[in-house]
Protein backbone atom coordinates (compact mmCIF):
# COMPACT_ATOMS: atom_id res chain seq x y z
CA UNK A 1 0.00 0.00 0.00
CA UNK A 2 1.34 3.54 -0.88
CA UNK A 3 1.30 5.98 1.90
CA UNK A 4 2.24 9.74 2.33
CA UNK A 5 3.58 11.71 5.26
CA UNK A 6 4.23 15.75 4.40
CA UNK A 7 6.76 16.20 7.27
CA UNK A 8 7.61 20.17 5.98
CA UNK A 9 8.02 22.65 8.23
CA UNK A 10 9.03 19.66 10.67
CA UNK A 11 11.96 18.98 12.49
CA UNK A 12 13.67 16.22 13.85
CA UNK A 13 12.31 14.07 15.47
CA UNK A 14 9.25 14.45 14.75
CA UNK A 15 9.66 13.64 11.05
CA UNK A 16 10.83 10.08 12.08
CA UNK A 17 7.70 9.76 14.69
CA UNK A 18 5.36 10.79 11.99
CA UNK A 19 7.05 8.27 9.47
CA UNK A 20 6.95 5.64 12.24
CA UNK A 21 3.14 6.34 12.47
CA UNK A 22 2.43 4.82 8.77
CA UNK A 23 5.43 2.63 8.17
CA UNK A 24 4.39 -0.73 9.50
CA UNK A 25 2.58 -2.48 6.77
CA UNK A 26 3.54 0.22 3.86
CA UNK A 27 5.00 -0.97 0.54
CA UNK A 28 5.78 2.53 -0.42
CA UNK A 29 5.73 5.92 1.17
CA UNK A 30 6.37 9.68 -0.24
CA UNK A 31 7.81 11.67 2.19
CA UNK A 32 8.01 15.06 1.71
CA UNK A 33 10.58 17.56 3.65
CA UNK A 34 12.18 20.75 3.49
CA UNK A 35 15.51 20.01 5.03
CA UNK A 36 18.33 18.21 4.36
CA UNK A 37 18.76 17.08 7.94
CA UNK A 38 15.69 15.57 8.31
CA UNK A 39 16.48 13.79 5.54
CA UNK A 40 19.30 11.95 6.38
CA UNK A 41 17.41 11.01 9.31
CA UNK A 42 14.67 9.74 7.68
CA UNK A 43 16.29 7.53 5.28
CA UNK A 44 18.36 6.07 8.10
CA UNK A 45 15.43 5.34 10.07
CA UNK A 46 13.73 3.81 6.80
CA UNK A 47 16.79 2.11 6.03
CA UNK A 48 16.72 0.36 9.76
CA UNK A 49 13.14 -0.96 8.68
CA UNK A 50 14.12 -2.63 5.58
CA UNK A 51 13.33 0.10 3.11
CA UNK A 52 15.21 1.45 0.17
CA UNK A 53 15.29 5.27 -0.22
CA UNK A 54 15.51 7.79 -2.95
CA UNK A 55 15.56 11.38 -2.96
CA UNK A 56 14.78 14.25 -5.06
CA UNK A 57 14.51 17.86 -5.10
CA UNK A 58 16.66 19.82 -3.10
CA UNK A 59 17.18 23.58 -1.04
CA UNK A 60 14.19 23.77 0.94
CA UNK A 61 12.21 20.91 -1.00
CA UNK A 62 12.77 17.31 -0.77
CA UNK A 63 10.88 14.41 -1.52
CA UNK A 64 11.68 11.05 -0.72
CA UNK A 65 10.15 8.03 -2.17
CA UNK A 66 10.40 4.94 0.65
CA UNK A 67 10.40 1.75 -0.92
CA UNK A 68 10.40 -1.73 0.45
CA UNK A 69 12.77 -4.24 -0.04
CA UNK A 70 11.68 -7.35 -1.11
CA UNK A 71 13.39 -10.23 0.94
CA UNK A 72 15.29 -12.51 -1.47
CA UNK B 1 14.36 38.04 4.31
CA UNK B 2 11.83 35.67 4.55
CA UNK B 3 11.18 35.92 8.41
CA UNK B 4 8.79 32.47 8.29
CA UNK B 5 11.62 31.01 7.20
CA UNK B 6 14.20 32.14 10.18
CA UNK B 7 11.43 31.27 12.52
CA UNK B 8 11.94 27.45 11.01
CA UNK B 9 15.69 27.39 11.84
CA UNK B 10 14.56 27.81 15.88
CA UNK B 11 11.81 25.44 15.85
CA UNK B 12 14.68 23.61 18.39
CA UNK B 13 14.94 24.94 21.92
CA UNK B 14 17.94 25.22 24.02
CA UNK B 15 21.72 24.51 22.46
CA UNK B 16 20.07 22.11 19.65
CA UNK B 17 19.43 25.73 18.14
CA UNK B 18 22.79 25.90 17.50
CA UNK B 19 24.21 27.32 13.77
CA UNK B 20 26.57 23.81 12.43
CA UNK B 21 30.19 24.13 13.67
CA UNK B 22 31.39 23.98 9.88
CA UNK B 23 28.68 27.09 8.91
CA UNK B 24 30.25 29.45 11.63
CA UNK B 25 33.97 28.66 10.85
CA UNK B 26 32.99 29.84 7.49
CA UNK B 27 31.17 32.56 8.40
CA UNK B 28 33.65 33.97 10.42
CA UNK B 29 36.53 33.40 7.88
CA UNK B 30 36.01 37.00 6.12
CA UNK B 31 35.79 38.66 9.16
CA UNK B 32 38.60 41.62 9.75
CA UNK B 33 41.51 40.10 12.00
CA UNK B 34 41.90 41.93 15.48
CA UNK B 35 45.17 42.08 16.55
CA UNK B 36 45.39 42.59 20.12
CA UNK B 37 48.37 42.00 22.38
CA UNK B 38 45.53 41.53 25.29
CA UNK B 39 43.36 39.31 23.68
CA UNK B 40 44.34 36.16 25.19
CA UNK B 41 41.78 34.05 23.61
CA UNK B 42 39.64 34.99 20.55
CA UNK B 43 38.15 33.35 17.92
CA UNK B 44 41.22 31.76 17.06
CA UNK B 45 40.55 28.30 19.17
CA UNK B 46 36.68 27.68 19.68
CA UNK B 47 37.03 28.48 23.37
CA UNK B 48 34.18 29.17 25.48
CA UNK B 49 34.70 32.75 25.72
CA UNK B 50 36.89 36.03 24.87
CA UNK B 51 39.53 36.55 27.82
CA UNK B 52 40.94 39.86 27.68
CA UNK B 53 44.33 40.88 29.59
CA UNK B 54 43.29 43.98 31.75
CA UNK B 55 46.43 44.25 34.01
CA UNK B 56 49.63 41.50 34.22
CA UNK B 57 47.35 39.97 37.37
CA UNK B 58 43.93 40.08 35.99
CA UNK B 59 42.14 38.98 32.86
CA UNK B 60 38.51 39.65 31.94
CA UNK B 61 36.08 36.66 30.49
CA UNK B 62 33.32 37.84 28.05
CA UNK B 63 30.67 35.17 26.92
CA UNK B 64 27.29 35.54 26.35
CA UNK B 65 24.50 32.39 25.58
CA UNK B 66 20.65 32.43 24.35
CA UNK B 67 18.13 30.30 22.45
CA UNK B 68 14.79 29.38 22.49
CA UNK B 69 12.70 27.47 25.46
CA UNK B 70 13.66 23.61 25.56
CA UNK B 71 10.75 23.15 28.37
CA UNK B 72 7.32 24.62 28.98
CA UNK B 73 8.21 26.07 32.82
CA UNK B 74 9.16 29.28 32.39
CA UNK B 75 11.30 29.68 36.16
CA UNK B 76 13.28 26.23 35.08
CA UNK B 77 13.97 27.94 31.31
CA UNK B 78 15.06 30.57 33.00
CA UNK B 79 17.25 29.02 35.53
CA UNK B 80 18.61 26.45 32.62
CA UNK B 81 18.94 29.44 29.54
CA UNK B 82 21.62 31.24 32.88
CA UNK B 83 23.60 27.99 34.28
CA UNK B 84 24.08 27.50 30.48
CA UNK B 85 25.36 31.06 30.05
CA UNK B 86 27.38 31.22 33.26
CA UNK B 87 28.76 27.50 32.50
CA UNK B 88 31.67 29.23 30.33
CA UNK B 89 32.96 30.86 32.66
CA UNK B 90 33.66 28.39 34.91
CA UNK B 91 34.99 26.55 31.98
CA UNK B 92 37.65 29.30 31.36
CA UNK B 93 38.69 28.86 34.71
CA UNK B 94 37.35 32.30 35.90
CA UNK B 95 34.35 33.52 38.64
CA UNK B 96 31.39 35.53 37.74
CA UNK B 97 31.49 38.82 38.23
CA UNK B 98 28.25 40.56 36.75
CA UNK B 99 25.23 39.67 34.33
CA UNK B 100 23.02 41.13 31.32
CA UNK B 101 19.97 39.81 30.37
CA UNK B 102 19.05 38.88 26.80
CA UNK B 103 15.25 38.65 26.10
CA UNK B 104 13.34 38.44 23.42
CA UNK B 105 10.01 37.88 23.98
CA UNK B 106 6.37 38.38 22.15
CA UNK B 107 4.83 41.57 23.40
CA UNK B 108 1.18 39.89 23.65
CA UNK B 109 2.73 37.30 25.63
CA UNK B 110 1.42 37.64 29.50
CA UNK B 111 4.01 39.52 31.09
CA UNK B 112 4.25 37.19 33.99
CA UNK B 113 6.03 34.44 31.96
CA UNK B 114 8.24 36.69 31.29
CA UNK B 115 8.65 37.59 35.10
CA UNK B 116 8.89 34.10 35.57
CA UNK B 117 11.54 33.63 32.89
CA UNK B 118 14.19 36.45 34.60
CA UNK B 119 13.49 35.27 38.28
CA UNK B 120 14.32 31.44 37.33
CA UNK B 121 17.93 33.65 35.66
CA UNK B 122 18.57 36.10 38.22
CA UNK B 123 18.59 33.16 40.90
CA UNK B 124 20.98 31.18 39.16
CA UNK B 125 23.34 34.28 39.05
CA UNK B 126 22.89 35.30 42.80
CA UNK B 127 24.12 31.20 43.00
CA UNK B 128 26.73 32.04 41.04
CA UNK B 129 28.17 34.99 43.03
CA UNK B 130 27.38 37.70 40.34
CA UNK B 131 25.20 40.34 40.15
CA UNK B 132 22.96 40.93 37.50
CA UNK B 133 22.81 44.37 36.67
CA UNK B 134 20.30 45.26 33.10
CA UNK B 135 19.71 43.95 29.70
CA UNK B 136 18.05 44.34 26.43
CA UNK B 137 14.85 43.00 25.47
CA UNK B 138 13.14 42.68 22.07
CA UNK B 139 10.12 41.52 20.95
CA UNK B 140 9.96 38.51 19.48
CA UNK B 141 7.29 36.01 18.33
CA UNK B 142 9.46 32.93 19.48
CA UNK B 143 10.89 33.24 23.13
CA UNK B 144 14.44 33.69 23.81
CA UNK B 145 16.71 34.18 26.84
CA UNK B 146 20.06 34.32 27.98
CA UNK B 147 22.73 36.00 29.66
CA UNK B 148 25.94 38.09 28.78
CA UNK B 149 27.97 37.20 31.30
CA UNK B 150 31.53 39.01 32.46
CA UNK B 151 33.98 37.13 34.28
CA UNK B 152 37.55 37.54 36.13
CA UNK B 153 40.38 34.97 35.89
CA UNK B 154 44.02 35.76 36.49
CA UNK B 155 45.44 35.48 33.26
CA UNK B 156 48.17 32.27 34.60
CA UNK B 157 45.23 30.36 35.45
CA UNK B 158 43.25 30.64 32.00
CA UNK B 159 41.77 27.33 31.44
CA UNK B 160 42.40 27.07 27.02
CA UNK B 161 40.24 24.19 26.02
CA UNK B 162 43.35 22.76 24.12
CA UNK B 163 46.08 22.13 26.44
CA UNK B 164 45.79 18.99 27.72
CA UNK B 165 49.07 16.80 28.24
CA UNK B 166 49.57 13.07 26.84
CA UNK B 167 48.56 10.85 29.58
CA UNK B 168 45.77 12.75 30.83
CA UNK B 169 42.52 11.42 32.34
CA UNK B 170 39.09 13.12 30.72
CA UNK B 171 36.45 13.04 33.32
CA UNK B 172 32.96 14.17 32.18
CA UNK B 173 31.04 15.70 34.86
CA UNK B 174 26.98 15.10 33.65
CA UNK B 175 25.08 12.50 31.64
CA UNK B 176 24.67 12.78 27.91
CA UNK B 177 21.16 12.26 26.37
CA UNK B 178 19.60 15.70 27.58
CA UNK B 179 19.17 16.96 23.78
CA UNK B 180 17.52 13.58 22.48
CA UNK B 181 15.47 13.74 26.37
CA UNK B 182 13.98 17.10 26.08
CA UNK B 183 12.97 17.34 22.45
CA UNK B 184 11.50 13.62 22.67
CA UNK B 185 9.58 14.42 26.33
CA UNK B 186 7.96 17.40 23.98
CA UNK B 187 7.04 14.39 21.45
CA UNK B 188 5.67 12.53 24.07
CA UNK B 189 8.34 9.64 23.84
CA UNK B 190 10.63 10.17 26.78
CA UNK B 191 9.30 9.41 29.89
CA UNK B 192 8.67 11.68 33.31
CA UNK B 193 11.49 9.87 34.83
CA UNK B 194 13.93 10.85 31.87
CA UNK B 195 13.11 14.10 31.49
CA UNK B 196 13.20 14.75 35.10
CA UNK B 197 16.87 14.13 35.50
CA UNK B 198 17.67 15.79 32.49
CA UNK B 199 16.15 18.74 33.76
CA UNK B 200 17.95 18.44 37.29
CA UNK B 201 21.61 18.16 35.37
CA UNK B 202 20.73 21.36 33.08
CA UNK B 203 20.01 23.45 36.38
CA UNK B 204 23.21 22.48 37.85
CA UNK B 205 26.24 25.27 37.94
CA UNK B 206 29.26 23.96 36.79
CA UNK B 207 30.74 26.12 39.53
CA UNK B 208 31.10 23.36 42.06
CA UNK B 209 32.60 21.36 39.88
CA UNK B 210 35.16 23.67 38.54
CA UNK B 211 35.83 24.74 42.19
CA UNK B 212 36.46 21.08 43.10
CA UNK B 213 39.00 20.55 39.81
CA UNK B 214 40.49 23.60 39.88
CA UNK B 215 42.55 22.07 43.61
CA UNK B 216 44.03 19.18 40.86
CA UNK B 217 46.40 19.02 37.85
CA UNK B 218 43.75 20.55 35.60
CA UNK B 219 45.48 21.48 32.70
CA UNK B 220 42.45 21.77 30.30
CA UNK B 221 38.48 22.45 30.31
CA UNK B 222 35.52 23.10 28.68
CA UNK B 223 31.82 22.42 29.22
CA UNK B 224 29.88 20.50 26.78
CA UNK B 225 26.55 22.14 25.10
CA UNK B 226 24.76 22.15 21.24
CA UNK B 227 28.02 20.83 19.55
CA UNK B 228 27.68 17.21 21.85
CA UNK B 229 30.18 15.38 23.85
CA UNK B 230 32.29 14.99 20.65
CA UNK B 231 31.76 18.40 19.24
CA UNK B 232 33.53 19.79 22.19
CA UNK B 233 36.21 17.36 23.00
CA UNK B 234 37.51 17.32 19.28
CA UNK B 235 37.78 21.26 19.98
CA UNK B 236 39.90 19.99 23.18
CA UNK B 237 42.42 18.42 20.78
CA UNK B 238 45.46 19.71 19.39
CA UNK B 239 47.79 19.06 16.49
CA UNK B 240 50.00 17.12 19.18
CA UNK B 241 48.03 14.45 20.59
CA UNK B 242 44.68 12.30 20.23
CA UNK B 243 41.97 11.48 22.81
CA UNK B 244 40.83 8.14 23.47
CA UNK B 245 37.33 7.72 24.71
CA UNK B 246 35.94 4.55 26.69
CA UNK B 247 32.44 4.84 25.52
CA UNK B 248 31.78 2.41 27.93
CA UNK B 249 32.66 4.62 30.37
CA UNK B 250 30.30 7.49 29.08
CA UNK B 251 27.47 8.48 31.53
CA UNK B 252 24.30 9.04 29.87
CA UNK B 253 20.80 9.18 30.70
CA UNK B 254 19.69 5.55 30.59
CA UNK B 255 16.52 6.21 28.21
CA UNK B 256 18.53 7.60 25.68
CA UNK B 257 19.74 4.64 24.36
CA UNK B 258 15.92 3.49 23.70
CA UNK B 259 15.59 6.78 21.78
CA UNK B 260 18.37 6.88 19.90
CA UNK B 261 17.81 3.00 18.55
CA UNK B 262 14.47 4.44 17.72
CA UNK B 263 16.06 6.96 15.16
CA UNK B 264 14.59 10.01 17.35
CA UNK B 265 17.96 12.41 17.43
CA UNK B 266 17.71 15.53 17.21
CA UNK B 267 18.84 17.77 14.08
CA UNK B 268 21.63 18.86 15.91
CA UNK B 269 22.82 15.68 16.42
CA UNK B 270 22.75 14.80 12.94
CA UNK B 271 24.48 18.30 12.19
CA UNK B 272 27.18 17.55 14.88
CA UNK B 273 27.80 14.05 13.25
CA UNK B 274 28.27 15.59 9.48
CA UNK B 275 30.85 18.13 11.03
CA UNK B 276 32.83 15.29 13.05
CA UNK B 277 32.54 12.22 10.97
CA UNK B 278 36.46 12.61 9.85
CA UNK B 279 37.46 13.66 12.68
CA UNK B 280 35.99 10.46 14.88
CA UNK B 281 37.27 6.82 14.48
CA UNK B 282 34.14 4.76 16.30
CA UNK B 283 35.51 1.08 17.10
CA UNK B 284 32.62 -1.16 17.53
CA UNK B 285 29.82 1.11 18.99
CA UNK B 286 26.36 0.45 18.48
CA UNK B 287 24.32 2.93 16.51
CA UNK B 288 22.71 4.35 19.45
CA UNK B 289 25.77 4.97 21.68
CA UNK B 290 27.54 6.72 19.04
CA UNK B 291 24.16 9.07 18.61
CA UNK B 292 24.56 9.98 22.52
CA UNK B 293 28.11 10.89 21.74
CA UNK B 294 26.67 13.69 19.00
CA UNK B 295 23.60 14.49 21.16
CA UNK B 296 23.81 18.47 21.63
CA UNK B 297 23.53 19.40 25.18
CA UNK B 298 21.81 22.27 26.79
CA UNK B 299 23.55 23.11 30.20
CA UNK B 300 26.26 20.19 29.96
CA UNK B 301 28.56 19.01 32.17
CA UNK B 302 32.36 19.87 32.02
CA UNK B 303 35.20 18.10 29.86
CA UNK B 304 37.91 18.51 32.44
CA UNK B 305 41.49 17.25 31.22
CA UNK B 306 43.43 16.08 34.77
CA UNK B 307 47.03 14.92 35.39
CA UNK B 308 46.71 10.93 35.60
CA UNK B 309 47.49 10.75 38.89
CA UNK B 310 45.04 13.13 39.91
CA UNK B 311 42.15 11.75 38.29
CA UNK B 312 40.99 9.49 40.46
CA UNK B 313 41.17 11.31 43.27
CA UNK B 314 39.43 14.59 41.56
CA UNK B 315 36.51 12.06 40.41
CA UNK B 316 36.29 10.73 43.84
CA UNK B 317 35.77 14.62 44.78
CA UNK B 318 33.48 15.50 42.18
CA UNK B 319 30.93 12.77 42.96
CA UNK B 320 29.46 14.39 45.72
CA UNK B 321 28.24 17.31 43.63
CA UNK B 322 28.02 15.40 40.31
CA UNK B 323 27.05 11.69 41.10
CA UNK B 324 27.29 10.70 37.16
CA UNK B 325 30.81 12.20 36.90
CA UNK B 326 33.27 9.81 35.14
CA UNK B 327 36.17 8.92 33.53
CA UNK B 328 35.79 8.52 29.92
CA UNK B 329 39.06 8.78 28.47
CA UNK B 330 42.85 9.36 27.87
CA UNK B 331 44.82 12.11 25.96
CA UNK B 332 47.74 9.60 23.65
CA UNK B 333 50.19 10.63 21.53
CA UNK B 334 48.93 12.07 18.01
CA UNK B 335 47.13 9.18 15.47
CA UNK B 336 45.55 9.77 12.75
CA UNK B 337 41.93 10.58 14.04
CA UNK B 338 41.26 13.08 16.57
CA UNK B 339 39.62 11.66 18.61
CA UNK B 340 38.91 7.43 19.14
CA UNK B 341 35.95 5.90 20.70
CA UNK B 342 36.18 2.52 21.62
CA UNK B 343 33.22 0.31 22.99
Amino acid sequence: MKKKVDACGLSCPEPVLRLRRVIDGADEIEVLVDNQVCVENCSRFAQSKGFCVSVKGGSGHYTMTLTKAVNA
Amino acid sequence: MDTRKLNTFTSCGGCIAKLPQGMLKDAVSNIPHFDNPNLLVGFGTSDDGAVYKLTDNLAMISTLDFFPPMVNDPYLFGKIAATNALSDIYAMGGEVVSALNIVCFPEEEDPAVLGEILRGGAEKVLEAGGVLCGGHSINDKEPKYGLSVTGIVHPDKIMYNNRCKIGDRILLTKPLGVGMVTTSYKAGEATEESYRQALSSMQRLNKYAFEAAKLYRLHSCTDVTGFGFLGHLNEMVAPGYSIHVDAGEVPYIREAERLAAEYLITGGGVKNRTFLQNKVSFQGLSMPMEEILFDPQTSGGLLLSVHPDDAGALLEALRGQEPSCCMVGEVIPREESHIIVTA
